[in-house]
């Protein structure tokens, strides 16, 4: 059996991240859920997911300075996606620019954003 | 004899004491009453419904928020920033650099890539000149206009504005005010509720912001201001808005919309001719002058009132500059009242003239002055051995704890509308400010519009003051 | 002389009482404090509790093994439990109805089932009966939110109810619980609509799905002029130009909002006929009305309007109007008005115009033009420009002899885009949008010929599938220089529908007839366009007279509903290219047009196909979003259309295809997989492949084996299997199971109906009654449909159950599992399983009758009733087991 991706969901709204973790859990792939922009920073410090799936609205440390933080401070190439609210298109560009790979909007469709993890994760 | 009908007057300037304390304590009521009403009733009305679901709506309509900038270097790009970060598609935003003499404009020409574009303008508007017109190359900067023109004030800087937007309705906001992602959808429900009456003009409740913790152009947590003057004014502003204006919204007669975050209906803006350049409370003057417009042309409007907290402000932590400030609005205060004198008790104005603008003369304007007149006749009465202990202790007292008891209210209301400070400390802190305030900052107050008057009554030439911005917290 | 006495207890008296309310209310504020935060703090601990039991339900597949699915049971019973505390219920709504912000697509479908399972809906018609606005309002809207269609009947009962919010609540109610909710919600309105529910209505019928819009010209005429408006405004969104008569008599509105719209439909509709009337109003015109008006003349206006612009230039005083004037003189004749300060004037306008001067500059020293005929050309131009426009929006609207006309004053110099658009919908529409680009071009004959009006779904769909940035972006992709595109797009929506919109910029162009009869074949479309791409040898004879060949980009994007979509651009060089004649049916199926056009892209190097496999993320993304957009009902024969285009998707459709088919397919599909996992070199494909083979083999074969035991049970049993659970059931039970048999009995269940009609409880008699009717109903529904059919059982239940019926299933066993075992659970449950009793009476006292299920859902309810049964007996066990 192949070994789990490690995936890194940074998602503040906690229904929606356990609803998505669980999705992506089911799909196959080891979830660990941070609430905010915090935990996120501590968790990377240790350890090195395989993508990251981000909302681009967190407490702390907005997903346009995770994307940031990852680029430029860790100088790593991990795929993110974005998870962005809808019509916040300023923030959407600026994600690209910083270098996110892929964002899916809110509303989520978990499926899709299984598809579109699977997607960032065969491209690597 | 003599002896005896000094105390007769005497007595009856007691009785005229009470009298106006009375009908104060009445009209305190009333007004905690229909802020009541309102505020549950808002809430009721509001607890449903996604806003967000319509900002794309092909019939959302288009809206401009001019934010005037003088001297704002410090702050001015990352304000900008989240400006333009708000949940709502078909909106511009206008940055008009009032000549500063710093660099602002240099900042964001920089940082949002600003090219100068050519635009007729109309020869007859009556603004100080315009230098340029600024767009940014960068597509995702494209709700950005910058206006470079020369220092002609707050008032001059809105109007053009307002001259220079062409959508419907427009914002005038201050630059360094933080607006939260959906304010412009309350904004533009609000305007878009009514169907019987048109909206000319929205405001809001400002919020201290001061010591929150903001970053990325987003409130991250609401703190309680850590220095006193502002723990004053954010009790002050909480009386003011939760329940004073809540109440002037419930009989709509508000009469005042905060510089820092009003909306208006375009049109009508221009029909008024835009903000009175030649007073320091253009924000004041112009709701009056539209309200007045619209009696005049006899149309059916009103004034709405957004109670949620969608702007968030820096409020002066020093004494010198809050002087200034109150100092201002007094003049502005007294400058309106004036312009507008017409209206006082002239029944052709409906509420306005009979409720809202005697309010404003007698309360507003009249009311510091008593205060200040009354203190001193209470020291040269003590002084001549002349006062009535008895009545002067029990009013002072009845006054005090009515306004202690009227602060508390707000608090309450406020914590059961918002609940936004949770910590017992910071209760126990403003209920305590709450406490010392009429001993300690009203006095401040007064002291300011008594000043403010003063000036305005001798013509001492006095400007805005300034403000120096903190800017706020970086993470 | 004195003066009266003043009571200073009186002071001192209020002074207490003021100390009072003080200590009260600081009181209060700790109370209020603590109550609203262990308030959320016990919010959000449920939450947390709740959450992963609904991510539980939500992900539930059918295909979940033993462990897993008494998991699932266990946890149905353990929310059941949860659900009888109504501070749980309240947290769970909360917690879906906040779910539903956030979620979508099939995760949101299956929220809706969810909440309705839960039984959640029932506590919001709870909220109907309420005597306060603020609760009534709220269960509307929890109603609507969660799409509780059946709700549809009760809520349109207060419409017109004279308390704002719960009039305006179930006026969105109406639009979404109902596609036609929006026609009875404009006939029965008699209150002011503000724009604030205009605005959200319009936010919800866009976001209907198969939304079709009624002829919104019957309520121009209503006397509610908040009907008005918002019917123009509906008009002009759909696109309906059936009503341009009206549209002109409106301008003379006293309403400004109406006016208003009233002018942007002529704008948009570019109704010639409207000009003279605009004038006549123009002078009484508010300022910006008059500025909407003086850009309608811009756009539609000719010389003949001139001396009027003329005469506003000098009467107006206000300068934004004259310098619009100016502008608007310029747009119809351009350099009329020189810049004369030292300002530079630009407009959008004149930005057109330097766009075509240089187009026009190109061609003359292509063709070596006299000078004299640029300025005279330049405006043949701009007339051809706004013609085309307006034909672009309109395409009804346009008069094939003018343009005729005007084209043909040209001399064969200029270039014009011509953009067509082929949509076609399931009801048997098709529109075309054309631009191309040509030397000469001849009227294009669009007779449209259907039995309802196509425009309105064309824009609609173009609207929906090409967003303009989108689009414009796809065309910025191939518009790189002045090239000749032909980009046409097919966009099927479901089985029939179709949207073809192509870009053609050619040299010399003959008459495109496009002749569009829905009761003739979709499929010619593509068989035509293909005779274009496939008739090699005519072309690269043409191509080869050419010397200075013009490069013609050929890119159609076809893009199929049931997200297998496909995009292949494909470049053509050639200098002409013959009359497309398209015909366009929707009645024969759709694959036949996939086929048709994988025969054409099949064949690349006959025509010099350059397929241009899509690397760039962002356009990954836009057709990506297009296929979201068409998520529809799906059809069983578009299923096969997976075999036939499967292989030549990159990755990710390909994964979105598979995923698709686990969704819809069935056992059918199971050479297909095979094959692919034969063939596909792509690991993860291969693997999911094989999850979804393995899943599909795994259903067929228990299911098979299922209808073996219900076989043998029903054999045994010969009877109702309610008969036995109701004999030994209290009123209470009996009239909840009676309510069970009318969900999923049959025929069967009749006889025992029967008897139960003299029994002597008088509520199950007339219930028993109601029951027994209805099921007859629907049995001979059944029958006539099983009739059509071959009556193999088999094929049937391959279908797989859609989780709502999953959930029903088990919600019915355990039902029935407790009710056999314990008495006490019974008791507890059926209170909850009454209240649908109380509607009954709430029916009855409203007068409303629910909507009849439809007969798709008796389809389902055959195979389902005998599929619960088989598992019934399959479960059981596993629940002694507990």
């Amino acid at each position: 059996m192949e070994e789990k991706k490690q995936l890194l969901l940074a998602e503040d709204d906690e229904l929606l991240a356990s609803l998505l973790s669980y999705r992506l859990q089911k799909g196959g792939y080891e979830v660990s859920h941070m609430r905010d922009g915090k935990e996120v920073k501590e968790h990377l410090a240790e350890n090195t997911p395989d993508i990251i799936v981000s909302d681009i609205m967190m407490p702390y440390f907005s997903g346009i300075e995770l994307i940031d933080f990852v680029r430029n401070e860790l100088g790593s190439k991990i795929p993110i996606i974005i998870i962005s609210s809808a019509g916040n298109e300023e923030n959407v560009l600026t994600a690209f620019e910083l270098g996110a790979n892929d964002f899916i909007s809110k509303p989520v469709s978990p499926t899709e954003l299984l598809v579109r993890v699977a997607r960032e994760l065969k491209k690597v | 004899m003599d002896n005896g009908i000094f105390e007769v007057i005497l007595e009856y300037i007691n009785i005229v004491f009470l009298l106006f304390t009375i009908v104060l304590f009445v009209l305190f009521t009333i007004m905690v009453y229909l802020s009541t009403r309102n505020s549950i009733h808002y809430r009721n009305k509001n607890s449903f419904g996604d806003l967000s679901k319509i900002m794309a709506s092909p019939l959302a309509p288009s809206i401009t928020i001019i934010a005037p900038a003088y001297n704002e270097e410090a702050t001015i790009v990352e304000n900008i920033r989240s400006l333009l970060s708000l949940q709502y598609v078909n909106y511009e935003v206008m940055v008009v650099n009032d000549g500063s003499k710093d660099d602002t404009l240099k900042k964001m020409i920089d940082s949002y890539d600003l090219e100068k574009i050519e635009q007729e303008i109309d020869p007859n508007w009556k603004s100080k000149p315009i230098r340029g017109i600024y767009k940014s190359k960068q597509l995702s900067f494209s709700k950005l206009t910058v206006i470079d023109k020369e220092n002609g004030g707050k008032s001059d800087a809105l109007n053009t504005g307002v001259q220079l937007s062409d959508n419907k309705y427009v914002g005038c906001i201050d630059v360094d005010c933080l607006l939260m992602p959906d304010a412009l959808l309350h904004v533009v429900k609000s305007f878009y509720q009514r169907t019987q009456k048109r909206v000319i003009a929205v405001g809001g409740v400002i919020r201290v912001a001061n010591s929150c913790k903001i970053s990325g152009g987003m409130l991250e947590e609401i703190r309680l201001p850590t220095n006193w003057l502002a723990r004053f004014q954010l009790l002050e502003y909480t009386r003011s808005f939760i329940l004073g204006r809540m109440a002037w919204g419930r009989i709509d007669s508000l009469l005042i919309i905060s510089g820092a975050f009003g909306f208006f209906d375009r049109e009508i803006v221009m029909a008024v001719g835009g903000y009175d350049t030649n007073t320091v409370g253009e924000d004041m003057e112009i709701v009056f002058k539209m309200r007045k417009y619209m009696h005049d042309e006899n149309l059916p409007y009103t004034v709405e009132y957004i109670p949620d907290p969608l702007c968030w402000t820096e409020v002066p932590e020093d004494l010198k500059i809050l002087v200034n400030q109150r100092d201002r609005w007094a003049r502005g205060n007294l400058e309106t009242l004036q312009k507008h004198k017409d209206m006082f008790f002239n029944p052709k104005y409906g509420k306005l003239g009979l409720i809202s603008y005697p309010y404003w003369f007698f309360y507003e304007w009249l009311a510091p002055l008593l205060e200040f007149v009354g203190f001193f006749s209470i020291i040269v009465f003590i002084y001549l051995g002349i006062i009535n202990w008895d009545f002067f202790i029990a009013i002072t007292t009845t006054i005090y704890m009515f306004s202690v008891m009227i602060s508390f209210y707000a608090i309450l209301w406020d914590v059961y509308s918002y609940n936004q400070y949770t910590k017992t400390k910071d209760l126990l802190t403003l209920v305590f400010c709450a406490i010392i305030e009429p001993l300690v900052f009203h006095p401040i107050v007064v002291f300011s519009a008594v000043r403010g008057n003063y000036k305005k009554l001798f013509r001492i030439k006095s400007g805005w003051g300034s403000q120096v911005r903190k800017g706020f917290a970086k993470v | 002389m004195s003066s009266p006495k003043i009571h200073t207890d009186l002071l001192w008296d209020l002074t207490c009482l003021f100390i009072g309310l003080g200590l009260l209310y600081f009181v209060l504020v700790f109370y209020f404090r603590n109550k609203i935060s262990s308030k959320v703090k016990q919010v959000v601990l449920r939450k947390r509790e709740l959450s992963p039991m609904i991510s539980e339900f939500l992900f539930y597949e059918e295909d979940a093994n033993k462990e897993e699915k008494s998991n699932y049971i266990t946890l149905k019973i353990e929310i059941r439990e949860l659900l009888k505390n109504d501070f749980n219920r309240k947290v769970l709504s909360e917690v879906l109805l906040d779910l539903q912000k956030d979620v979508s697509g099939n995760t949101e479908t299956r929220l809706f089932k969810l909440y309705q399972d839960l039984g959640l809906h029932l506590d919001a018609y709870e909220k109907l009966k309420n005597w306060r606005w603020e609760i009534v309002s709220k269960g509307i809207s929890d109603l609507t939110t969660m799409q509780v269609f059946d709700a549809y009947g009760f809520i349109i009962k207060f419409i017109n109810d004279k308390r704002g919010v719960i009039r305006k609540q179930s006026e969105i109610a109406a639009v979404t619980l109902k596609n036609e909710g929006i026609n009875y919600f404009l006939d029965t309105t008699k209150y002011k609509i503000s724009q604030w529910q205009q605005l959200k209505m319009l936010e919800v019928i866009r976001n209907l799905e198969n939304f079709e819009p009624p002829r919104f010209k019957a309520w121009l005429t209503s006397s509610n002029k908040d009907v008005v408006l918002f019917g123009l405004r509906l008009i002009k969104f759909y696109n309906q130009n059936d009503a341009n008569t009206s549209i002109i008599q409106l301008i003379r509105h006293r309403n400004n909002n109406i006016k208003e719209e009233a002018i942007n439909c002529i704008k948009k509709f570019c109704i010639l006929e409207a000009i003279a009337p605009l004038k006549l109003v123009f002078w009484k015109c508010k300022t910006d009305i008059k500025i909407l008006i003086l850009d309608t003349i811009a756009t539609l206006g000719d010389e003949s309007d001139i001396p009027f612009l003329r005469m506003v230039e000098k009467k107006e005083s206000n300068f934004v109007i004259t310098s619009k004037v100016l502008s608007t003189i310029n747009a119809i004749v351009p350099e009329t008005i020189l810049p004369t300060k030292g300002l530079e004037v630009v407009t959008k306008e004149d930005m057109v115009l330097e766009e075509e001067d240089v187009l026009v500059n190109e061609t003359l020293d292509h063709k070596k033009d006299s000078p004299e005929t640029n300025t005279l050309e330049k405006d043949n131009i701009e007339e051809l420009a706004f013609a085309q426009e307006s034909e672009i929006e309109e395409i009804n609207l346009l008069e094939p002899e003018e343009l005729h006309e005007e084209t043909s004053t040209i001399n064969a110099t200029t270039e014009i885009d011509f953009l067509p658009h082929i949509i076609a919908d399931n009801e048997e529409m098709v529109a075309i949008f054309q631009e191309p680009e040509m030397e000469e071009i001849k009227a294009p004959q669009a007779e449209v010929d259907s039995e309802e009006n196509v425009t309105e779904i064309a824009d609609e769909m173009s609207g929906i599938l090409l967003e303009p940035s989108e689009f414009s972006k796809e065309i910025d992709t191939v518009t790189d220089s002045v090239e000749m595109d032909f980009l046409p797009h097919v966009i099927a929506d479901n089985e029939e529908t179709v949207a073809i919109s192509q870009e053609p910029e050619m040299e010399e162009t003959k008459e495109p007839e496009v002749e569009v009869d829905s009761e003739e074949n979709v499929t010619e479309i593509v068989d035509d366009m293909s005779r274009i791409l496939l008739e090699p040898d005519e072309l690269s004879k043409e191509i080869d007279t050419v010397i200075d060949s013009v490069e013609m980009d050929f890119l159609p994007h076809i893009i199929d509903d049931n997200e297998e979509g496909f995009t292949i651009p494909q470049e053509l060089e050639m200098e002409e290219i013959k009359v497309p004649e398209v015909k366009v049916d929707s009645e024969e199926s759709f694959i036949e047009i996939t086929d048709e056009i994988n025969k054409v892209l099949l064949e690349p190097e006959e025509i010099n196909f350059l397929p241009n496999v899509i690397e760039d993320s962002e356009e990954e993304c836009i057709v990506i979003e297009e296929l979201n957009i068409h998520t529809g009902p799906l059809n069983k024969s578009s299923i096969n259309i997976f075999d036939n285009n499967f292989f030549e998707q990159d990755n990710y459709n390909k994964i979105l295809l598979l995923d698709t088919l686990e969704d819809l397919g069935s056992a059918k599909e199971l050479p297909f997989l095979k094959e692919i996992i034969e063939k596909e070199e792509n690991l993860a494909i291969k693997e999911r492949a094989m999850e979804i083979l393995n899943d599909f083999s795994e259903t067929n074969y228990s299911l098979n084996k299922e209808s073996n035991v219900l076989e043998n049970e029903n054999l045994n049993e010969g009877n109702s299997i309610f008969k036995q659970l109701f004999d030994s059931s209290d009123e209470e039970s009996k009239l909840v199971l009676l309510d069970q048999i009318l969900e999923i009995g049959d025929n069967k269940e009749i006889s025992f109906l029967k008897t139960l009609l003299n029994d002597e409880n008088k509520a199950i008699r007339d219930k028993s009654k109601t029951v027994k009717t209805e099921l007859e109903k629907r049995n001979q529904f059944e029958d006539m449909d099983n009739g059509t059919r071959d009556g193999n059982k088999e094929v049937e239940l391959l279908f797989p159950l859609t989780p709502g019926d999953e959930m029903d299933f088990i919600q019915t066993i355990e039902y029935k599992a407790t009710l056999s075992e314990e008495k006490t659970e019974t008791k507890l449950i059926i209170d909850k399983k009454l209240i649908p009793l109380e509607f009954c009476f709430l029916l009855d006292k409203l007068d409303i009758k629910l909507p009849k299920p439809s007969s798709i859902l008796d389809k389902d309810f055959t195979f389902t009733q005998e599929f619960y049964k088989s598992q019934e007996a399959s479960y059981n066990p596993n629940k002694k087991k507990k």
